[in-house]
């Protein structure tokens, strides 16, 4: 009899550890989603997911089918739409593997804080995805092109903004946390890498755009978008997002061109480290920035001597010179343009002078506009690559 | 009273736990901003006078319980009200705690009803009551190196993930001190620093109670300060407005970790540390309620983990509509009737023994003079 207990017991400590298996989703009944669009419709979003299609990523077949399936919805809310694609793709949405949130330009414009409220709230959701926003055309569209050598267009966007921001310096990755941070801070704004489609727009979402070795179609990830806020006013140019990233203290490594005689060397930045300082002087707020920069010659189109140090002490004076005019001329660009401290400069104030930041916190965008800076850049050149002297000097004579 | 003994160590372990608890989780002290974990320290330093004050009870009482003592300090109707009180309180404390769990697995658990996840935590905690107190020390001292293990990880995963920022700290006493003190005593001070009323019903089964003040300070005072370093960490990685809208702010650290795309999504890791850092918080908590009971009602203790259990059990469901009304109700109670239990009955005990003593003392004094 008590072994009869015993046995019944068992049984019910392990039926209890089904409570495990309360909500499962197995793996053939969701629908995995790599990148989400948000657009703005007239009444709410217009809501685009692009989902892996598991056979034709996993099997070692292939059928002739795309990898990757766009759905989209119009709903009222983000959420409401998602819900609403039930109605097109046959299973599940399952978002916990998202890598990309595209946001179309005009949505962007208009305030994307709303949106980010889903994204942070839901449960499916991690925070390691990226968040870009599309530049001249809708989200949708950015979603609706198929790739070529990556075979899941998220994963290709996920490894080029990772990629570009380590090795070109003039896009920056930005995740969820970040983004709602900066947009909650008074003392910086958000800047978003923007994504475009390039070539033939028609042919985007045809299978057979891949089957080019020169596809017709393709995205490309470039500039930043200034935000104000959680609204878009605006983007800097290619030079102006570089110097954004040296005063950010984001660049791991990048091209640097300066001029020689009657040509160009290319300076390969492999170490940078940039300080930034806020004082008060006078009543005004002023920042320092100092910039520590190494970098090895990478390409010589000129004439020069490389092997003697006058040369390369003016060829490191060049160096510092390109830094500081982007630097500067990024601040300035903003300044003028934008009136929008991306930079996070009040930041800076806040964490050192809190008193007086109290009292510049209210119009801190105008102080922002008029804020004197000076910027200091010490570059130093290390190696010269596997040859010293260019033989271009030999060719001349 | 059980006649058993536990160690010192096994005390130390239990009061390690108890302490992170669930505190470790939530964004305590969230008024405070990015100066929260200044509160959490003070509230360290103004638990220690309780632990002072609950030693000195224990001391004029070596072998008793706190519902024993109180009825010999207070006679026997009063004591045995402000008991039956306690053992109210003592479940009600299991209640919260139960229920900050069931707040918490829908995070990860979607769909899972949360009557569901309180019964599966509730279970083991009964099986633990019913052996007792040496069972539930010795547990503790099994899992106490795997807790503290998980946390030298989670610190050095994060560092290692290089997402520390420590100017998200700064400026770090921009909330202004007053705020700070306000937060720890509406928020850092009661929980989990005066939670440690609990021990007061278990402090006389240490085998050397000569160790008591130093175990027990031992024991707040380390895990103390690792609640005090991981608010930090936690601050310095999320920032101070992530760290304060999450509802679990730790985990939300946690799913951050990425080492080389190899160590990474650690979240479900650190919920079962999460799970076994609450077992023993609400074990404490029921086993006061349950050893109360059975020194006040004179009757064997197995005879009153059932019903407690399923008191537990069903006041954590129905304490609280929501996320909200459970915040809501959390930050009233640990204003108004947390500090009543753990702060005013023990020091009127403490006042009114003391008192007497010195009577007791004068008294033959008076009687040679005269």
């Amino acid at each position: 009899m008590k072994k009869k207990w015993k046995i019944l017991m068992f049984y019910i400590v392990v039926l209890c550890l089904l409570t495990g298996c309360w909500s499962r989703k197995e793996l053939n009944e969701i629908a995995i989603v790599t990148a989400l669009g948000i657009d703005k419709s007239e009444d709410g979003y217009i809501i685009s997911v692009q989902i892996i299609n598991p056979g034709e990523i996993a099997g070692k077949t292939s059928t002739g089918r795309t990898e990757v399936v766009r759905f989209t919805a119009n709903a009222g809310t983000v959420f409401e739409a998602l819900r609403e694609l039930t109605t097109d793709v046959p299973r599940k949405l399952y978002l916990a593997h998202l890598r990309e949130v595209v946001i179309g330009e005009p949505l962007a414009k208009e305030g994307i804080g709303k949106v980010l409220d889903f994204l942070s709230r839901d449960h499916e959701l991690r925070t390691d995805f990226y968040l870009t926003v599309a530049k001249g055309s809708p989200a949708s569209e950015i979603l609706n092109v198929q790739t070529a050598l990556e075979k899941i267009p998220a994963n290709k966007l996920f490894s080029a903004l990772e990629n570009s921001e380590k090795n070109w310096a003039r896009t920056k990755t930005v995740k969820l946390d970040e983004l709602i941070d900066s947009i909650v801070s008074n003392g910086k704004e958000p800047v978003i890498t923007g994504i475009y489609v390039y070539g033939d727009h028609e042919a985007g979402g045809d299978f057979t755009n891949v089957q080019n070795v020169s596809p017709n179609i393709g995205l490309r990830i470039n500039q930043l978008a200034v935000f104000k806020k959680d609204k878009l006013i605006g983007w800097l140019n290619e030079d102006a997002s570089k110097g954004f990233n040296y005063i950010t203290d984001n660049i791991k490594s990048t091209v640097v061109n300066v001029p020689c005689q009657n040509g160009k060397v290319s300076i390969e930045t492999v170490r940078s480290k940039t300080s930034v300082e806020g004082k008060i002087e006078n009543g005004k707020p002023k920042i320092h920035i100092t910039i520590n920069s190494e970098g090895n010659i990478g390409e010589v189109q000129c004439e020069i001597d490389l092997s003697n140090q006058e040369s390369l002490h003016k060829l490191e004076e060049e160096y510092q010179n390109n830094i500081k005019d982007k630097v500067e001329e990024a601040i300035l660009n903003v300044q003028e343009e934008y009136h929008s401290d991306i930079f996070g400069f009040g930041e800076v104030f806040h964490r050192s002078d809190p008193k007086a930041w109290k009292r510049y916190e209210q119009n801190w965008d105008e102080e922002f506009s008029n804020l004197e800076f000076t910027v200091q850049v010490e570059g130093k050149i290390r190696r010269l690559g596997t040859i010293t002297e260019s033989f271009q000097n030999e060719t001349r004579e | 009273m059980e006649n058993v003994k536990i160690s010192s160590f096994q005390l130390f372990t239990l009061i390690y736990i108890f302490i992170l608890g669930t505190t470790v989780i939530f964004p305590v002290g969230a008024d405070a901003k990015q100066a929260a974990w200044i509160s959490i320290f003070f509230g360290l330093l103004s638990g220690l006078p309780l632990l002072l004050m609950y030693y000195y009870l224990n001391k004029q009482y070596t072998n008793l319980l706190l519902t024993e003592y109180c009825i010999k300090i207070l006679g026997k109707y009063i004591g045995t009200m402000i008991g039956i009180l306690y053992i109210l309180f003592f479940l009600y404390g299991a209640a919260r705690d139960v229920r900050d769990v069931m707040e918490l697995t829908p995070l990860f658990l979607y769909g899972t009803p949360s009557w569901a996840i309180a019964f599966m935590l509730i279970l083991p905690i009964l099986y633990g009551l019913y052996l007792g107190i040496e069972v539930i020390g010795r547990t503790s001292e099994i899992f106490f190196p795997y807790i503290v293990l998980t946390v030298i990880l989670v610190v050095v995963f994060v560092i290692f993930s290089d997402l520390v920022k420590i100017e998200n700290l700064r400026p770090i006493t921009e909330p202004g001190w007053e705020t700070v003190l306000r937060t720890t005593r509406k928020e850092a001070w009661m929980a989990p620093f005066g939670e440690m009323i609990c021990f007061t019903m278990i402090f006389a089964y240490l085998k050397k109670p000569k160790l008591i003040l130093k175990v027990g300070v031992a024991g707040v005072v380390s895990s103390g300060l690792v609640l005090v370093l991981i608010h930090i960490l936690i601050f310095s990685v999320l920032g101070s407005e992530a760290r304060n809208t999450s509802i679990a702010p730790l985990l939300r650290m946690v799913q951050k970790i990425n080492i080389g795309d190899i160590i990474q999504r650690l979240d479900a890791f650190f919920m079962i540390w999460l799970i076994v850092n609450v077992y023993f918080k609400v074990t404490v908590f029921m086993y006061a309620a349950v050893i109360g009971g059975a020194t006040i009602f004179k009757v064997s203790k197995s005879y009153l983990v059932i019903p407690s259990g399923l008191i537990v059990f069903i006041t954590s469901i129905f304490i609280a509509g929501s996320y909200t009304a459970h915040y809501a109700q959390s930050d009233f109670v640990l204003k108004n009737v947390y500090p009543i239990f753990a702060v005013y009955i023990p020091l009127l005990l403490c006042v009114v023994t003391f008192v007497r003593n010195k009577i007791k003392k004068r008294k033959p004094r008076s009687a040679e003079n005269f």
